[in-house]
């Protein structure tokens, strides 16, 4: 008699995990959440982050590096550390089963990995602002009687925009990182089911860094697909927003390229 | 008038300093702010308020077990960490060089593949690296028997595959940086008038190319450090080290201490590093 884990190509395409589960199935339940909470958290990153910008982009220089100061330390030490001490007590399941809702810890979870990449963004968003506003263009028009509002919108907008679907790419990288060494650390997303000192903690979410984190030891024994096939999926994920990314990017410049010869 | 301005500065790194200090505070005590996931707003303050009591007298900070103090065991925990980024921070350079340079001189036309292939790589999360790379030392040794390097620090210390490990993937970000200063540089106009003067190539990018893109590449150190010890953490974890960062997380006191250890020194050399080269370009323009 066979007995699970299965090998790949045996029974299921890419094998089961411990329990006899098909590692395909696994993967397509937690693809909803780790590719849709890590959408979901950068464009509430990228939304805070722009709307905190346009506000303070025009500070004069003394308030604005004030700003700077108390934000630094957040380009210091490490998201990743703060993240896990902060969320620690509310992931990790008390001896007795947790006390709140699954939809509570991962609202917290999402609320806070925003919260953490707000400062930094917002500093650099609002520094590439800072940049477009020193142009002449924008005295010109200023002396011209446009109001403030009319100068954000119409010019400022304009050039930094395509920046900020750059960032976006490279925000949804990041936020994978951390996802992937938060789960790594044994805090899965929306909790860790951790029932006593003797079984594994495992993932409730099924989110691929929890699988990732959950059955890390198998990568040292004779059934590594286990880990394997998710580091797999992560990678793909990965490297296909890059791919994206290369793309946008040449498509502005080549964009800009044409607007330029139509000028000569 | 240079003294007065110097002290100025002084009293300005001491201010911002303790301000990042206090922002510091403010997040070690926040999981007392949510605390079961309800709101609890004077428990926080007055944990606030305990914590700067504690630090701005040198009360007793604790390990977690509540007994021992932390102090003397995490400067040897910090000792280890920075001698294994720094170790890393070398290697990492290295691993850089070698690659821009092979890159340069070697396959000049086919530059733009080997960016975006480099730009690909370095996409794929550290973590995942890392994995890789131990999982393919493992299979080397199950085929072959040759032990490439230690893999868990049991009884000996491991210390070749944690500094790869640190050092790879930060060193995809560190050529791709290198690169695009390289090539920005090459355009300048004294580069052609080095090479109309017969200069080797070798020889422009060594002494000239070299000397001005220190100071770009000194300004993106500070990504460099950040996602350097982020890594730090996992490697910590991984190869079951007795680093800094782990033991940070085990308590607020060491998370406190940690984060200051961390954040005042790094804050100072780059200030410092600052208002040395505006000085600098000062004096050249």
């Amino acid at each position: 008699m066979d007995r699970p884990p299965y090998a790949p190509f045996t029974e299921y395409v890419l094998g089961s995990d411990p329990f006899g589960y098909d590692l395909v199935h696994l993967m397509v339940e937690g693809a909803k959440w780790t590719i849709g909470i890590t959408i979901t958290i950068v464009i509430l990153r990228m939304l805070f982050s722009i709307i905190l910008a346009s506000f303070i982009y025009s500070l004069n220089n003394r308030i604005y590096s004030c700003i700077k100061t108390i934000f630094e330390p957040f380009s210091v030490v490490p998201q990743t550390i703060i993240a896990y001490f902060i969320l620690f007590s509310v992931l990790w399941m008390p001896l007795d089963g947790f006390h709140t809702p699954f939809w509570l810890r991962a609202s917290f979870q999402v609320f806070i990995l925003v919260a953490l990449a707000i400062p930094s963004l917002t500093i650099h968003i609002s520094g590439e602002m800072r940049h477009v506003e020193k142009e002449d263009f924008i005295e010109v028009s200023r002396t011209l009687g446009s109001s403030k509002r009319y100068i954000f919108f119409k010019h400022i907008i304009p050039h930094v925009y395509e920046k900020w679907i750059i960032s976006f790419g490279q925000q949804f990288i990041q936020t994978l990182q951390l996802l992937a060494h938060l789960g790594f650390m044994k805090l899965f997303f929306g909790g860790t089911h951790y029932p006593d000192d003797d079984t594994p903690p495992r993932t409730i979410s099924y989110e691929w860094s929890g699988v990732i984190g959950g059955d890390i030891s198998y990568l040292y024994s004779l059934q590594p697909w286990i880990v394997l096939v998710p580091i797999g999926f992560f990678i793909v994920t990965a490297i296909s927003v890059a791919l994206i990314n290369q793309s946008v990017k040449a498509y502005f410049e080549n964009k800009t390229m044409v607007r330029l010869k139509k000028d000569n | 008038m240079k003294g007065i301005n110097m002290v100025k500065r002084l009293f300005l790194l001491i201010v911002q300093c303790l301000v990042g200090v206090e922002v510091l505070i403010l997040i070690a005590v926040f999981p007392e702010l949510f605390k079961n996931l309800t709101f609890n707003g004077s428990p926080y303050l007055q944990a606030v308020y305990d914590l700067n009591i504690k630090l701005f007298t040198f009360g007793d900070f604790l390990l977690w077990d509540q007994k021992n103090s932390v102090f003397p065991v995490i400067f040897y925990k910090y000792m280890v960490s920075m001698k294994m980024l720094g170790l890393s921070f070398l290697t990492a350079c290295l691993i850089a060089f070698i690659i821009a340079y092979v890159g340069l001189i070697f396959f000049k036309s086919k530059l733009k593949y080997i960016k975006s292939f480099l730009e690909i790589l370095e996409s794929i999360p550290d973590l995942m690296i890392i994995l890789l790379l131990q999982f393919a030392v493992i299979i080397v040794y199950k085929k072959t028997g040759i032990k490439l390097a230690q893999v868990v620090t049991v009884r000996e210390e491991a210390i070749l595959l944690p500094v790869i490990s640190l050092s790879v993937p930060i060193s995809l970000y560190i050529t791709k940086v290198l690169i695009h200063y390289i090539e920005e540089e090459l355009e300048k106009h004294y580069v052609m008038l080095a090479k109309a003067k017969g200069f080797t190539f070798s020889y422009i990018l060594n002494i000239h190319v070299l000397r001005n893109i220190a100071d770009g590449m000194f300004g993106t150190s500070k990504m460099i450090f950040w996602s350097m010890l982020s890594t730090l953490l996992v490697i910590d974890y991984l190869f079951n080290m007795n680093g800094l960062l782990r033991v940070m997380l085990t308590a607020v006191d060491p998370f406190i201490i940690g984060c200051i250890l961390i954040f005042v020194p790094f804050f100072v050399i780059f200030r410092i590093y600052e208002w040395v080269s505006f000085e600098n370009r000062k004096d050249t323009q």
